[in-house]
């Protein structure tokens, strides 16, 4: 071993070359950085906390509404229709209804998991009715707006 | 990565271990190009890799790994240990008063086989002990030993005369 000594000594003192300036310069700049965590956009947690319940809550208050409203405005026409048909006696003889739009409102989920659907849908309502049997036919076209949860199927 | 190094230690790091790990990945790559690609990839990922200054033995295998991944996606394997050591490299810096002995013992460097010349760069310029020298390369700890062995060997015959 001792005959490879002089060698070893000899490369030693052989140095490996220095970084050139362009090399050090690129290298300087490669310095590792500390990882910051993606930043959150601040929109997200305001969706998330705020606006999705929200939306939520003004969906099932908006349903609620308009079911109470479509109730008050069966009631209204069927006292109409009593009082109607108690002095002239208009009997409805034929009744259509047309499905006009249906738009998506927004999805909801029940304490059971299940979602719904929320469907802005709009009829319009062809009503005749007859004085009598043999007297005039008279036609009344309404609209009619239904605010309806619709179960959505879970796979 | 937590810990990020001050520019100044950075730089340091740079300047004391820079020259002998640009030294390995010259060696291991096919053109000056690859090796400084290489080597601020190894650089930076051996830094992440252990959250601070790095062990020199991880910088080397990261160095050769990065090497062998360029090559193999380049499909330049057989290039790479063909072109390294190629006669435009400067690998070493000599000093004034021995110029030409130490470029003629560069020159003896860069003429030994590949895997007896990256055994004497890890160990003389490295550093490292047989048993890193071992873990870097993938060899058992005694090829370690004799391929270093027969590298000094190799080039006590070479340079008969000029250097001893």
């Amino acid at each position: 071993m001792s005959d490879l000594e002089p060698i070893e000594e000899a490369l030693r003192k052989l140095r490996p070359a220095e970084l050139d300036a362009s090399l050090m310069a690129r290298l300087s700049a490669a310095r590792p950085a500390k990882e910051m965590p993606p930043e959150k956009s601040p929109f997200r947690g305001l969706l998330l906390r705020w606006l999705l319940p929200l939306g939520a809550g003004a969906c099932v208050a908006v349903a609620t509404f308009a079911i109470l409203e479509r109730n008050r405005a069966g009631e209204a026409r069927e006292n109409a229709a009593k009082s109607s048909a108690s002095s002239e006696t208009l009997l409805p003889v034929e009744s259509q209804d047309f499905l006009v739009s249906a738009r998506p409102v927004g999805i909801l989920v029940a304490p059971n998991q299940q979602p719904y659907r929320i469907m802005d849908v709009q009829w319009l309502e062809y009503e005749t009715v007859r004085a009598g049997a043999n007297g005039p036919a008279l036609h009344t076209a309404t609209t009619r707006r239904d605010v309806i949860p619709v179960a959505l199927e879970i796979y | 990565m937590q810990y990020e190094p001050s520019s100044d230690e950075w730089r340091a790091w740079l300047r004391r271990c820079g020259p002998r790990f640009h030294l390995y990945a010259r060696q291991q790559t096919r053109c000056e190009a690859d090796a400084e690609d290489v080597l601020q990839d190894a650089l930076v990922e051996s830094w992440r890799r252990v959250d601070g200054m790095p062990p020199d033995a991880l910088v080397f295998a990261t160095i050769r790994r990065r090497a062998i991944d360029l090559a193999r996606s380049s499909d330049r394997r057989s290039a790479r240990e063909a072109e390294a050591g190629g006669p435009d490299a400067e690998w070493f810096s000599p000093d004034v008063e021995e110029r030409e002995t130490q470029r003629v013992l560069g020159e003896a460097v860069k003429s030994l086989t590949p895997i007896y010349r990256e055994v004497v760069t890890l160990k003389v310029w490295g550093g490292l002990t047989f048993q890193e020298i071992a873990e870097t390369t993938g060899v058992p700890l005694n090829t370690a030993a004799s391929r270093y062995r027969y590298a000094i060997e190799a080039l006590r015959e070479t340079l008969k005369g000029v250097v001893l």
